[in-house]
């Protein structure tokens, strides 16, 4: 039976991110992907994280489950506390009983990350057994009930489809159904819709939203998609070149943004609902620099407006703008 | 104002068979595009949109002849360019250019980005010396925001947004009069993406080009054109102003797919009544009109009668049986 979290602790957060740092060891030297952040988040909610390419939201979600190759990767140090247990200090076999039971992953591109030669049913059922103990008949009845959870039509027929036999959106269903098969309290969205139609995208958006009431998972989704996590996040990180450059509620971050970046950003998107019609959209020049290179000081420091002397200098520190708001950036200290 | 048709499609398709047997016989076909009759103004943006599938690529293709029509008319300039011989065709691609959408595999990574500008004036005009050729290529690379120094540098060493410049460059150094954008911006990272729309933009007002739009995103196509057509399993199902697309959406595609969109705003949740099921197999499309099992709104004619595009306001088309 699908059993609900129902307790939550703002002081006893599900997960607290603790000075998490990131490495990457390159031919071409040693590329820092996250320098010491710090987030955290409660039973229940979805924290959005956004940012463009490089700016390591994508690594921050698999330093978490822990899915950083390594080598080149390397979680350098940090605490990643889930439950108030320290799972950066995991065994790897102390790990794989966290991964797919604890918390779960979904992926951008279902097509890529599903087995291409297992059965769907197959592969689910797989997961089930190695968490739950089920026997085959018990795991695929399981299988079955997931199915129907995520909407997928007839599921005893679709447990013996092959991946390539279903659409985009039917094999990211089954890629929720697996995710949620042993009841994570936590689930990592990586770019979920990104690959998806609009409408496709609006039907799995629905289903995550319906799937975390009833059964009390907690999101941490990343995206670089501003109206995804308008519609899903209760709290929003801004990433920068590795950093978290801003952190608030989502209305926040919407109706009163701080950082130039995240004003930036929220600035050069076209707004279909907008009644104005905006001649030429604001944006931010240059480019998302290589973490090879990373300007001195403030890493968003070449591209601001509103940058002066002290950016270029000395990077500034993450402080309380408003309560719950933080923000990096030297206007603010 | 009178508006300059530049082209227009004559009931245009595009099928792909399906062969099958140890003697391949037609056993089936894709229909990728069905019945298109489409006008772009001169010097206007005709934004195209639809899902995966909808046959909007595959139009673009069409008008450009890099597919070639099973069946109707394209008038460029009023000359049914379908028609032309390969000799023709060579001349007419002087003023029908194409950006691609993945700024990495559409250009040659053996060439350098000067080489890769100027060898459409190589092509089409082979009687220039190639000191005029470079200064034609020096002017432009700083139109699309690239430095000269660029010129001498191979694609890697760019990113994915001044790749795209590059690609555009490219498209324009024949002073084309028309360009198919087909999802130029969708690799793109969200503030690249504004900077080239905002290059599109200020380079149609300087080369006065028109543009055929191609994209999923409906915010972009919003922003950039003028009109938006909106495509279904290969056919136009509504063509109206993008300004009153938002409010004044007619066919209940755009309607659904509009509704779909995630707007940048906690306080605006979407819809989630709006879009059920799946776009159809395109081996198995729904017999009369290929929309009606999603439709909300569908009654008896629409399960056996396709509707056809009508005109109900100057420039405004929709196909569908309510109207």
């Amino acid at each position: 039976m699908i059993q609900k979290y129902s307790e939550r602790s703002e002081s006893n957060p599900l997960l607290k991110v603790i000075n998490l740092k990131t490495n990457f060891y390159t031919e071409s030297g040693v590329v820092n992907a996250i320098a010491e952040i710090n987030f955290s988040l409660n039973q229940g909610d979805t924290l959005g994280i956004v940012g463009e390419s490089g700016c390591g939201k994508t690594v921050t979600a698999l330093s978490i489950i822990r899915l950083i190759k390594s080598p080149p990767g390397k979680i350098e140090s940090g605490q990643i506390i889930l439950e108030g247990v320290d799972i950066l200090k995991f065994s790897r076999r102390e790990m794989r009983k966290v991964r797919g039971k604890k918390i779960s992953m979904i992926f951008q591109e279902p097509m890529t990350s599903l087995n291409p030669l297992m059965k769907i049913g197959h592969q689910i059922s797989e997961v089930i057994c190695l968490h739950q103990g089920l026997s085959k008949a018990g795991a695929r009845n399981k299988t079955i009930e997931m199915f129907n959870m995520v909407g997928i039509r007839a599921p005893d027929k679709c447990f013996f489809n092959y991946p390539h036999q279903m659409s985009g959106g039917m094999q990211q269903r089954a890629m929720i159904a697996m995710a949620l098969s042993c009841n994570p309290r936590l689930m990592i969205a990586d770019e979920p819709t990104t690959a998806l139609d609009v409408t496709i995208q609006a039907q799995i958006l629905n289903l995550m939203q319906k799937l975390q009431k009833e059964i009390g998972t907690s999101i941490l989704l990343i995206t670089h998609n501003m109206g995804v996590v308008a519609q899903m996040a209760k709290n929003v990180i801004v990433m920068y070149a590795g950093r978290i450059m801003e952190s608030a509620p989502v209305e926040d971050i919407f109706e009163q943004p701080y950082h130039p970046y995240t004003i930036g950003l929220l600035e050069s998107i076209p707004n279909l609902a907008s009644v104005k019609a905006k001649r030429r959209l604001r944006i931010i020049p240059g480019n998302v620099p290589s973490l090879f290179n990373l300007p001195t000081g403030c890493k968003f420091s070449n591209r601001c407006a509103k940058s002066y002397s002290k950016c270029l200098q000395e990077e500034p520190p993450l402080v309380s703008v408003s309560p719950s708001h933080m923000c990096k950036c030297w206007l603010y200290v | 104002m009178s508006k300059k048709n530049l082209v227009r499609t004559e009931s245009l398709f595009k099928y792909y068979p399906i062969m099958k047997g140890v003697i391949p016989k037609v056993v089936d076909n894709i229909k990728a595009v069905v019945d298109v009759n489409l006008i772009l103004h001169q010097s206007e943006t005709l934004g195209l949109v639809g899902e995966s599938g909808c046959g909007k690529s595959t139009l673009g293709k069409l008008i450009s002849r890099l597919e070639e029509a099973t069946h109707g008319k394209v008038f460029f300039e009023d000359e049914n360019i379908l028609e032309y011989s390969n000799k023709q065709i060579r001349k007419i691609r002087r003023n029908i250019q194409i950006i691609f959408q993945d700024p990495y595999s559409s250009l040659n990574y053996r060439q350098t980005v000067g080489s890769i500008i100027e060898e459409p004036l190589i092509v089409h005009f082979p009687n220039l010396k190639r000191s005029e050729r470079k200064e034609i290529v020096k002017k432009l690379i700083e139109d699309v925001g690239l430095r000269l120094e660029d010129i001498n540098r191979y694609p890697h060493e760019f990113s994915g947004g001044q790749r795209q410049r590059i690609g555009i460059a490219r498209a324009l150094i024949l002073k084309p009069k028309l360009i198919i954008c087909d999802e130029p911006v969708s690799a793109l990272d969200v503030s690249i993406q504004a900077q080239i729309i905002n290059l599109l933009q200020d380079l149609q007002e300087i080369y006065n080009l028109t543009y055929l739009f191609i994209t999923h995103d409906l915010s972009v196509v919003k922003h950039i054109s003028k009109r938006i057509a909106v495509m279904y399993m290969g056919r136009i199902v509504e063509i109206a102003e993008s300004k009153s697309i938002y409010n004044q959406a007619l066919h209940p595609y755009t309607k659904a797919l509009i509704a779909a969109v995630p707007a940048p705003n906690p306080k605006l949740k979407i819809d989630y009544t709006i879009l059920d099921g799946e776009i159809p197999d395109p081996l198995s499309l729904p017999d009369g009109c290929s929309f009606h099992p999603r439709c909300p709104y569908a009654f008896e004619k629409c399960r056996f009668n396709t509707p056809e595009l009508k005109e109900i306001e100057p420039y405004r088309y929709v196909r569908c049986f309510l109207f």
